[in-house]
């Protein structure tokens, strides 16, 4: 209910509402010779190439270089689809209203009938018309076949008193190729209003902080994060992000959310996405002067038995020395850890170095702004405690609720246009003298020999019927 | 016991393959009826093996529920497994056993595809994303609509390979076995129809499970973009048909084609996607 609302509210926002409306409009009102072209099949099927050409490109090239996806042009060949479908379906539903039998359309015409049926056998009745019917209809009955006498009018009728019948099973078949096609439209709508009025925004969180989103005026805390690893191995097993989210200073909502498992306040959903470390820590371990100190961040210790003291600076979670000869840090999955360290004495820097946990025997040497190596150092980076920072992945989509009804919708469509199978008789009864000619028509919605079976002996059996 | 099974189905694979090799070659009908039975037996066996792997992997206190398709070598396995299901499916009640000798070869490229996997054959600990029920749901809906596609493409090879020695005029004997090119064209026509469906209803229970564990139903990673490319290919191919009327070379043509980017979909894109990458087990 409330996500029906909110696809309402977002449908007549004026923009939405203009696009939807042009695209729908132009493509029942404008008059069949201009739609013409685009209802030929292969102009669809060079649209489907084309859009699995460009969607393919877009896998090759890096979204930030060029993001195929979000280019107006992109769009525009969605928006064709959408107008095809269009002027392809929608304009045909009166004539899918009125159904097989009516007289208004050429092509379900009986003639079009038996110069397309794929099935067509005659039988001849001993029996004179009126007779022939009443067999014809009990049988038609008996097998449970829906049927009616055609209102239409016979072209070159050969006799003004014979009849023809029209039957059909599974008739609701015939509605699967319209529900699926116009569902298409409601997909590429509900997409559409997301990308209009939804937002993403990526919020790394560092372990207990927090940080107010750009798009909503909520704060998001980290109370807590988890890593958890399979044993004897460094495969994670776990992500867990404990989330508080106020507004003003108000709890909205408080949820501990794991990969699968996000938390939705209002259709805003705030997903465990990635991890990694800050450049802060709660604690270092160094090994120096045959002893493990412990230093907290910026905190200054004695090393005991000398004169100097210790300072760690700041953390690298992987390490590596830039282009420009300065370091930097690659990425923050702990791949290289660095400490940066400051020797002191009487409260002076004496020596500013880069301590690799990974390669004991390296150090960098600080002199200017620029790390060069060192000679091997008499004292090691031991561990870090590092604080987790967590990255949750922020969205909200209005237009969701809209894709995934028309993804439903899409797949009963697909369900009855591929998996029920229509099947249409028509028959003529056309009295010849003191006999009567029966002349049966077959039409299915799947492959001929879907049905060709089962046309023989209904074919059959009326024969049988009226002899 | 695990392997024991594997290990006889792999063989029985590889029977049933020669079977309809030489069926193809001699023409004997019995060596057809046996190909087919061994390959149920195949069917078992190796269904059988996937149940003890599940067993197995129940029962370490990682795994909370597992199912066997969940790495290279289990989802290359599976895969063998429901082509010839399919297979044995399709072919029920027609009397068409020569397309043995063109879907088994594929069972079998999929199991050495499989045995060979680069990230080994033992049971995997699962990365935070694939611990989810959609796990369960979505992978073997793909797998359904794949392997149809994958008898599909068998069924186009038949209809290439029968259309080119009917028209050089020196038909051997794979020939004599192989339905009428009619026939070949409507079987393909068939699968297809009944695979699409399946294949729109995978993506979507993908886009499903995207909304849960990435925040979005779609985002054009490479994985989804190219579902959605394999998806068009089997569209094209239902148009052509279905409305256009076109038949023939130009649509077996084309599901062969969509094979191919099937087959792209399923292994190439590993490399482009960050996501659903067998190699991505950093949570980014």
């Amino acid at each position: 209910m409330k996500d029906a609302f909110l696809v309402l509210q977002h449908f007549f926002n004026w923009r939405f509402f203009l696009i939807l409306f042009c695209i729908t409009g132009f493509g029942l009102t404008l008059p069949d010779r201009w739609i013409k072209p685009f209802r030929s099949v292969r102009f669809n099927i060079y649209l489907f190439l084309v859009i699995a050409l460009a969607s393919s490109i877009g896998t090759f090239i890096s979204p930030d270089k060029y993001n195929v996806y979000h280019t107006w042009w992109f769009a525009g060949l969605l928006a064709l689809m959408a107008f095809d479908v269009i002027a392809c379906k929608l304009r045909r539903l009166p004539m899918l209203v009125q159904g097989p039998t009516s007289s208004r359309h050429e092509v379900e015409s009986i003639e079009h009938f038996f110069s397309q049926s794929r099935h067509k056998s005659q039988v001849s009745s001993e029996y004179k018309a009126e007779e022939t019917i009443e067999r014809v209809r009990d049988w038609l009955n008996r097998h449970h076949l829906s049927f009616k006498e055609e209102d239409q009018k016979i072209k070159g009728k050969p006799s003004l008193s014979s009849v023809a019948l029209f039957a059909a099973r599974h008739q609701l078949q015939r509605w699967g190729d319209f529900i699926l096609h116009v569902s298409i439209v409601a997909v590429l709508a509900g997409n559409l209003m997301g990308a209009m009025f939804g937002f993403e925004e990526v919020l790394p969180i560092p372990q207990g902080s927090s940080v107010r989103m750009k798009n909503r005026p909520y704060d998001v805390a980290l109370n807590d994060f988890k890593i958890e690893y399979y044993q004897g191995s460094g495969a994670p097993s776990l992500y867990a992000s404990d989330l508080v989210v106020r507004e003003k200073g108000q709890l909205v909502a408080q949820k501990r959310i794991v990969v699968n498992d996000p938390l939705d306040i209002n259709r805003v959903r705030f997903y465990q996405a990635s991890w990694g470390m800050t450049y802060d820590f709660h604690t270092a371990t160094l090994h120096v002067a045959g002893k493990d100190i412990q230093l907290r961040q910026k905190e200054i210790v004695r090393i005991p038995g000398t004169p100097l003291s210790v300072r760690a600076n700041e953390f690298l979670p992987s390490f590596d020395i830039g282009p420009d000869g300065r370091a930097t840090n690659t990425d923050f999955e702990g791949k290289n850890p660095a400490l940066q360290v400051d020797f002191l004495s009487g409260g002076n820097v004496q020596a500013r170095v880069w301590l690799l946990k990974n390669d004991p025997d390296t150090a960098f040497r600080i002199v200017g702004d620029k790390p060069l190596p060192a000679a091997p150092p008499p004292f090691h980076f031991v561990d870090v405690n590092p604080i987790f920072f967590s990255g949750i992945q922020v969205g909200y989509d209005p237009g969701a609720p809209l894709f995934w009804t028309g993804a439903i919708v899409l797949l009963v469509g697909l369900c009855m246009h591929f998996y029920m199978h229509q099947r249409r008789l028509r028959i003529l009864i056309v009295p010849r003298g003191s006999k009567t000619d029966v002349i049966i028509g077959g039409w299915n919605s799947r492959t001929i020999e879907d049905f060709q079976e089962e046309f023989s002996r209904w074919v059959a059996e009326i024969k049988a019927a009226v002899s | 016991m695990e392997k024991i099974f594997f290990g006889s189905a792999f063989t029985a694979y590889t029977v049933a393959m020669s079977l309809f090799f030489g069926y193809a070659l001699t023409r004997r009908e019995t060596l057809a009826l046996t190909g087919k039975w061994t390959l149920m037996g195949a069917v078992v066996l190796h269904v059988v093996s996937l149940l003890i792997r599940t067993a197995i992997a129940r029962q370490m206190p990682q795994h909370g529920w597992y199912v066997p398709w969940s790495n290279w070598f289990e989802s290359f396995s599976f895969f063998s497994v429901v082509i010839v299901a399919e297979y044995l499916i399709i072919q029920r009640g027609r009397m068409v056993p020569i397309l043995g000798a063109f879907v088994t070869p594929l069972a079998f490229i999929m199991m050495i595809v499989a045995i060979n996997s680069p990230f080994g054959t033992q049971i995997p600990n699962l990365a935070p994303a694939l611990q989810s029920y959609w796990m369960a749901i979505h992978v073997p809906v793909m797998f359904i609509a794949y392997a149809a596609f994958a008898n599909a493409f068998a069924v186009g090879l038949a209809y290439l390979l029968q259309e080119r020695q009917l028209k050089l005029r020196k038909p051997s004997h794979v020939v004599f076995r192989l339905p009428a090119l009619d026939d070949l064209d409507q079987m393909i026509y068939r699968i297809i129809w009944y695979a699409f469906p399946i294949l729109t209803l995978g993506v979507l229970l993908g886009a499903r499970w995207a909304y849960d564990a990435w925040g979005r139903y779609w985002g054009w990673d490479a994985k989804e973009t190219w579902a959605f490319i394999t998806w068009l290919v089997y569209l094209i191919y239902l148009h052509m048909r279905l409305v256009a009327g076109w038949r023939g070379r130009k649509t077996a043509y084309l599901s062969l084609a969509g094979f191919g980017v099937v087959i792209f979909t399923y292994v190439g894109v590993n490399y482009l996607s960050e996501l659903h990458g067998f190699l991505s087990n950093t949570g980014r």
